[in-house]
């Protein structure tokens, strides 16, 4: 199990509720995993406490058999993350901030050489990689970020809504390349609110609303039992609102 | 028309500041900002009295020129005026054509771009009223107070209180389009924006320390008469005599060839507008259109480096301040520029010491002057952690200890501090009589305090901090973080430097004990700043750093 999530509540100070409840979800080795939700489900609150990103009341969190409670640095140097905002340093280069990930991440030079190369033909950079990420457009800065989150080959690459801003011909090379890292044996594990998105690429997917998981489902079943990923959410969703 | 008036009330709202974020006018805010304002003119005013009283008493071959002499002094006002804002006004149009709020908004709206650009202009222009005012009317005070003019004196100040913001703000229009290329020519290069930062600090201080020095000078002569001689009168005719069109405003305020004075000024006023109509009304619709940043640093393509996580991280903080201008203004040009600061205050505090008091505390005088220095330059670290905004929360997701992450920080501006302390040091020996010993004192006590100052300042930030998108900018730190790090810092650095400064002029008698104490007492208290910097600083730091929030 590359990350296995047990229990997870999550309240945020001044506010009486909690933001996410009980989460308990896993990933592993080859699998693409989704957490879908609407806007302000939980998704994002749920990927920060993953990270790191947000401490969380109770619950464990594991990543490659590391306890983010107990070794929190050895937890993080197995996943990349993409979050949903720009976290960049906006005055370096594409370039400047790719190479500082791999100094932190410690990736060779050899490594980051041929990563650098596979991505930018990947994005189709090309020498824009040279330039400010301040001059960068939405869909520029996101592919920064992929690159900066990827440059050590991580076990799990974790994203937070990846494909907003992309435009199709990068989210077309971006699902491919979730499903090339998942066949080296990798967890990728995103969270979105696109149904048509986790629908085509998620090997399971974890339904969540109100910061609860609702479904865990089997995509591969699911599909061939002909069943229909939005009628599905829409129907779920809308019980739980009811009750 | 509606259209413009509209747009002009929304411009006059943001002039006031009413919409940023307030949601009603804030009346007490004002009235205290007036009321300082107001104070300043006052005190400004008494000085240029003491000045143009003492001024038209200069005889220039033996005689008597009264009204030469207002005349040299309203130009000179005048003259000083008109550049200050038509720089202001250069600076705002800048804002206006690249880069403003609402900017999106505005192309979506139905209105025209340049009723867009008439209200921007037209707030500028009362803008530039709003400073012009006060200032004219104090000066023109003085002169009325001191040369004592007939009553028309008052009705030739209106047209002045008329045209000279417009001649200002007119001269800034011309300015615009070599002003512009030059900032882009200088945005090329990280160096060269930060050179001209350093070269703007440094001017401006040299011109504080001039004043200074013309203060120093009074105290020490009792008199500013005696600083105004035939060669100063001279001087100032040269000046006068090229400083136009502020001359022919003088002429007009005096009464002296009013026709033609006023006739000139008029016809640059009008030609100038056309001009400044047709270029300025053309770069804005040029502006408006234009989605992306107007000035970007290429990079060149450079050879990849690999670097141990601790070295990215101080290579890092450098990248971030150096190419930030505000941040490279308000850290790196002020470390540069330190020495300059601390030796010409030091040399120009202890004239005023030895002239007045007959006492040598050098030492001590050095230490307090550089531990004020070391203070104003590092409280820029109160910003090491929010200044990231929100790609600050990515230090969370390092595997790296926080430890680690925060103390690259302090590394980064200790080293800045500490290279800046070193010139400043050398300076003091090379160009003053402070001895070797007491410059390794100096060094001392200026890294330790310089360190102490910067956990201070960084652990505040850490407490304080909230990096969302908002935080980005020094000037959003809401908590105040900055003022209470200096407030911190003045207080230990005033503890020292006066008990420092005090045993010295009781050790002027003799006492081997008392000199001893300037040394100890100094080293005692920043010591037990350093202990209680450490202490703030180490406590509960890792909980702190993973409980900050985006």
């Amino acid at each position: 199990m590359l990350v296995s999530v047990e229990n997870l509540s999550k309240k945020y100070s001044r506010k009486s509720d909690y933001a996410i409840m009980d989460i308990t979800l896993h990933g592993d080795a080859g699998e693409i995993v989704g957490i879908l939700g609407h806007n302000g489900a939980g998704k994002s609150t749920t990927i920060k406490c993953i990270t790191g990103m947000h401490p969380y009341e109770s619950g464990t969190v594991t990543i490659c058999g590391h306890d983010l409670a107990k070794e929190p640095l050895l937890a993080k140097k197995c996943f990349g993350y993409v979050s949903d905002e720009f976290a960049l340093f906006e005055k370096m280069t594409g370039m400047e901030f790719v190479n500082f990930m791999a100094d932190i991440y410690q990736v060779s030079a050899q490594e980051r050489e041929s990563r650098i190369e596979e991505f930018q033909k990947l994005f189709a950079l090309g020498d824009s990689i040279y330039n400010p990420i301040s001059s960068y457009s939405h869909g520029m800065k996101q592919k920064i970020s992929l690159m900066g989150a990827l440059i050590h080959h991580p076990k799990v690459f974790i994203l937070d809504e990846p494909m907003i801003g992309l435009d199709p011909h990068t989210a077309s090379a971006v699902k491919d390349f979730f499903r090339k890292h998942s066949d080296e044996g990798n967890l990728v594990l995103f969270s979105s609110h696109n149904l048509d998105t986790v629908e085509k690429v998620c090997d399971r997917v974890y339904i969540i609303d109100q910061g609860r998981i609702l479904e865990e489902i089997h995509m591969k079943e699911f599909k061939e039992k002909g069943m229909d990923l939005e009628v599905y959410f829409l129907t779920v969703t809308q019980r739980v609102a009811r009750t | 028309m509606k259209n413009f008036l509209t747009l002009f009330r929304f411009e006059i709202k943001e002039l006031l500041a009413i919409n940023r974020g307030k949601r009603r006018f804030d009346f007490l805010g004002t009235l205290v900002s007036l009321a300082i304002s107001f104070l300043i003119l006052f005190i400004l005013g008494i000085f240029a009295y003491a000045i143009l009283e003492s001024y038209i008493e200069v005889r220039f071959d033996k005689v008597y020129d009264t009204l030469g002499r207002t005349h040299e002094f309203l130009n000179l006002i005048y003259t000083v005026l008109i550049i200050a804002l038509a720089f202001l006004s250069l600076l705002r149009m800048r804002r206006v054509l690249s880069d403003f709020p609402g900017k999106e908004l505005f192309l979506r709206l139905p209105v025209k771009s340049s009723t867009v650009f008439l209200a921007k202009l037209s707030a500028l222009l009362l803008a530039n009223y709003l400073v012009a005012f006060p200032v004219i009317l104090t000066a023109n005070l003085v002169v009325y107070l001191v040369f004592k003019p007939p009553f028309v004196f008052w009705l030739l100040t209106a047209l002045v209180l008329v045209l000279l913001p417009l001649v200002a703000f007119i001269l800034a229009a011309l300015l615009l389009i070599p002003f512009l290329c030059i900032i882009r020519l200088i945005s090329r290069s990280y160096l060269a924006v930060f050179l001209t930062l350093c070269g703007a600090l440094t001017g401006a201080f040299i011109l504080y320390a001039k004043l200074l020095s013309l203060i120093q000078q009074m105290f020490t002569l009792g008199s500013i008469r005696f600083l105004f001689n035939e060669n100063f009168v001279n001087f100032m005719q040269k000046l006068t005599r090229i400083t136009f069109p502020a001359n022919f405003l003088a002429n007009l305020a005096l009464g002296q060839r009013v026709g033609l004075s006023l006739l000139f000024v008029l016809l640059v006023v009008l030609l100038g507008a056309y001009a400044v109509y047709l270029i300025t009304h053309t770069l804005y619709r040029i502006a408006l259109y234009k989605n992306k940043e107007v000035f970007v640093v290429h990079r060149k393509k450079k050879k990849i480096s690999v670097r141990s996580p601790f070295l990215a991280l101080i290579r890092k903080e450098f990248v971030l301040v150096y190419r930030e201008p505000r941040y490279a203004f308000s850290f790196l040009a002020m470390a540069l520029c330190m020495p300059i600061m601390v030796y010409s205050c030091f040399t120009l505090f202890r004239t005023l010491i030895e002239n007045t008091l007959g006492l040598n505390v050098d030492f001590a005088l050095s230490l307090f002057i550089t531990l004020i220095f070391c203070i104003l330059t590092n409280t820029f670290c109160a910003t090491n952690i929010s200044r990231e905004g929100i790609a600050g929360m990515k230090n969370k997701l390092f595997p790296l200890s926080p430890k680690k992450i925060l103390i690259s920080k302090v590394v980064f501006c200790f080293t800045v501090s500490l290279l800046s302390l070193l010139m400043s040091v050398i300076l003091l020996v090379i160009m003053t009589d402070v001895n070797l010993f007491d410059a390794l004192f100096l060094l001392l006590f200026g890294a330790l305090f310089c360190l102490s100052h910067i956990l201070i300042a960084t652990r505040m930030d850490l407490n304080n901090a909230r990096l969302d998108s908002d935080s980005v900018t020094v000037e959003n730190t809401e908590n105040h973080t900055m003022a209470k790090t200096t407030l911190t810092g003045l207080i230990f650095a005033f503890l020292i430097g006066t008990l420092s400064v005090a045993l010295l002029i009781f050790a002027t008698g003799g006492s081997a004990l008392l000199t001893i104490g300037a040394y100890v007492g100094p080293a005692i208290i920043t010591l037990i700043y350093l202990s209680v910097a450490l202490f703030y600083y180490l406590f509960r730091l890792e909980n702190s750093f993973y409980e900050m929030v985006g």
